[in-house]
């Protein structure tokens, strides 16, 4: 988050002011991106770069604060990830169940206790998570978005949000204490 | 995505357990062991961004500078979504709204036979609104374009209120809207020789009736079909077709 900047930084990039575009650039494109690539890996790339044109396009439009701000560039990643998986996929199994694999999913699951300040073994195990929670969990953690915005993301209550969210980290919650406590493996 | 609505969890109840929401908000320590468990993945999901995620953002910010400015500087007004939602359903309570009040304004000057007359006449035999004021032969025979010279103008003359006579509507298209048919036939060139030079087009206007000014008894044809321009077509054949020289 950019905190107290964030009106100036949209305003410099809003002008395009390269260093203010950057810094919008480098704080919202990790969790952009580590969002996208939880739901699928395949498409993230190309829908994260049609979501900066999009965002670039009609940045001068935007009136409102930083947690609007994020919560419509994650909706317009949404959107964006929607119509890439419609028009890639074209198969039976839906976005969700094809997000791909970077590969630390499918490593040791002790690798994700012992390295879990690793980010993308971080994302291998909400990945694994069902869709919604996983969804859930990633617009309140990783794209920093309060229940109301997580909402409105994703077309559902601010209650039913928080529960998906409240059974992902249980969930998570449980299956990393079951690995910690496997044979060999040092929490 | 998938376009299921109902979820099962919403009207579940949340099971008691740990405070998540306030340690995701900062605001309550990782105390239990599940507690710290989660919050060093959360630490690791919300880290900066990695070599990996950052690579090319130098170039893709460039390129997407690039592209700002070369967008246009309103390309769109972007609000909050609930605005948005709010703007929406604002415009289809305003369209609605709209076509309300014209659709009742018709039927209004329907019922009371304002509509120039080739509409009111329309409303009459649809709805049963009141015929123009004078058209009953008109309306009888249904069709717009009556022969000139027929006296059955003349008795209706009189009874021909300011409100209601077509030819006291200022903004009616033809400055004889009884007869609307005739007014195209005299732009077109081939309705020309309907109105031959030196005759009287419309004895169906008797000084008496005419409230038009512009148009005077001896003066009633000749905004439309000049005598001598009726034999002018606007693309007279033969070299004349060309009208643009200049193009070869």
């Amino acid at each position: 988050m950019i905190g107290d900047r964030f009106d100036d930084v949209l305003a410099g990039a809003t002008r395009g002011d390269e260093p203010a575009f950057a810094e919008l650039y480098r704080d919202l494109h990790p969790p952009l991106l580590r969002y996208l690539r939880a739901l699928s890996w395949e498409q993230a790339e190309d829908a994260a770069s049609e979501t900066w044109l999009e965002l670039t396009r009609s940045l001068s439009g935007f009136v409102g604060a930083e947690p609007s701000f994020r919560a419509w560039v994650f909706t317009i990643a949404r959107r964006k990830l929607i119509d890439r998986v419609r028009y890639e996929a074209r198969r039976p199994s839906s976005a969700w169940d094809d997000r791909g694999d970077p590969g630390p999913a499918t490593r040791d699951v002790a690798d994700d206790v012992v390295e879990l300040d690793s980010t993308y073994r971080a994302l291998a195990l909400v990945r694994a998570l069902p869709r919604d929670q996983a969804e859930a969990v990633l617009l309140r953690v990783v794209g920093g978005l309060d229940y109301a915005d997580v909402a409105q993301v994703m077309g559902r209550t601010t209650g039913a949000v928080r529960v998906l969210v409240h059974r992902g980290l249980r969930r998570l919650a449980s299956e990393l204490g079951d690995r910690a406590e496997a044979p060999g493996v040092t929490p | 995505m998938t376009g299921r609505h109902v979820d099962p969890t919403e009207t579940a109840a949340d099971e008691p357990g740990p405070d998540w929401d306030a340690m995701l908000d900062g605001l309550h320590l990782p105390e239990t062991e599940d507690e710290m468990t989660v919050a060093h993945l959360v630490a690791a999901l919300q880290a900066p961004g990695t070599p990996d995620e950052l690579r090319g953002a130098e170039s893709a910010v460039a390129a997407l500078v690039a592209a700002r400015s070369a967008a246009p500087a309103d390309s769109g007004v972007v609000v909050p979504l609930a605005s948005r939602r709010t703007r929406r359903t604002g415009l289809v309570v305003g369209s609605a709204l709209v076509l309300t009040i014209a659709f009742a304004g018709t039927a209004a000057a329907a019922a009371t036979g304002s509509l120039p007359a080739p509409v009111q006449r329309m409303a009459a035999s649809l709805f049963g609104a009141p015929a123009p004021a004078g058209d009953t032969q008109v309306q009888s025979t249904g069709g717009p374009a009556r022969p000139s010279g027929q006296p059955s103008d003349g008795p209706a003359a009189p009874q021909t209120t300011p409100g209601s006579q077509p030819g006291a509507t200022p903004p009616a298209p033809s400055p004889h809207p009884s007869t609307p048919a005739s007014v195209p036939s005299a732009t077109s060139p081939g309705a020309a020789p309907s109105t031959p030079p030196g005759q009287s087009v419309r004895p169906s206007t008797p000084p008496g009736q005419t409230k038009r000014p512009t148009t005077g008894p001896g003066q009633s044809n000749r905004p439309t079909t000049p005598p001598g321009q009726t034999n002018r077509p606007t693309s007279p054949p033969g070299p004349a077709g060309k009208p643009h020289p200049t193009h070869s």
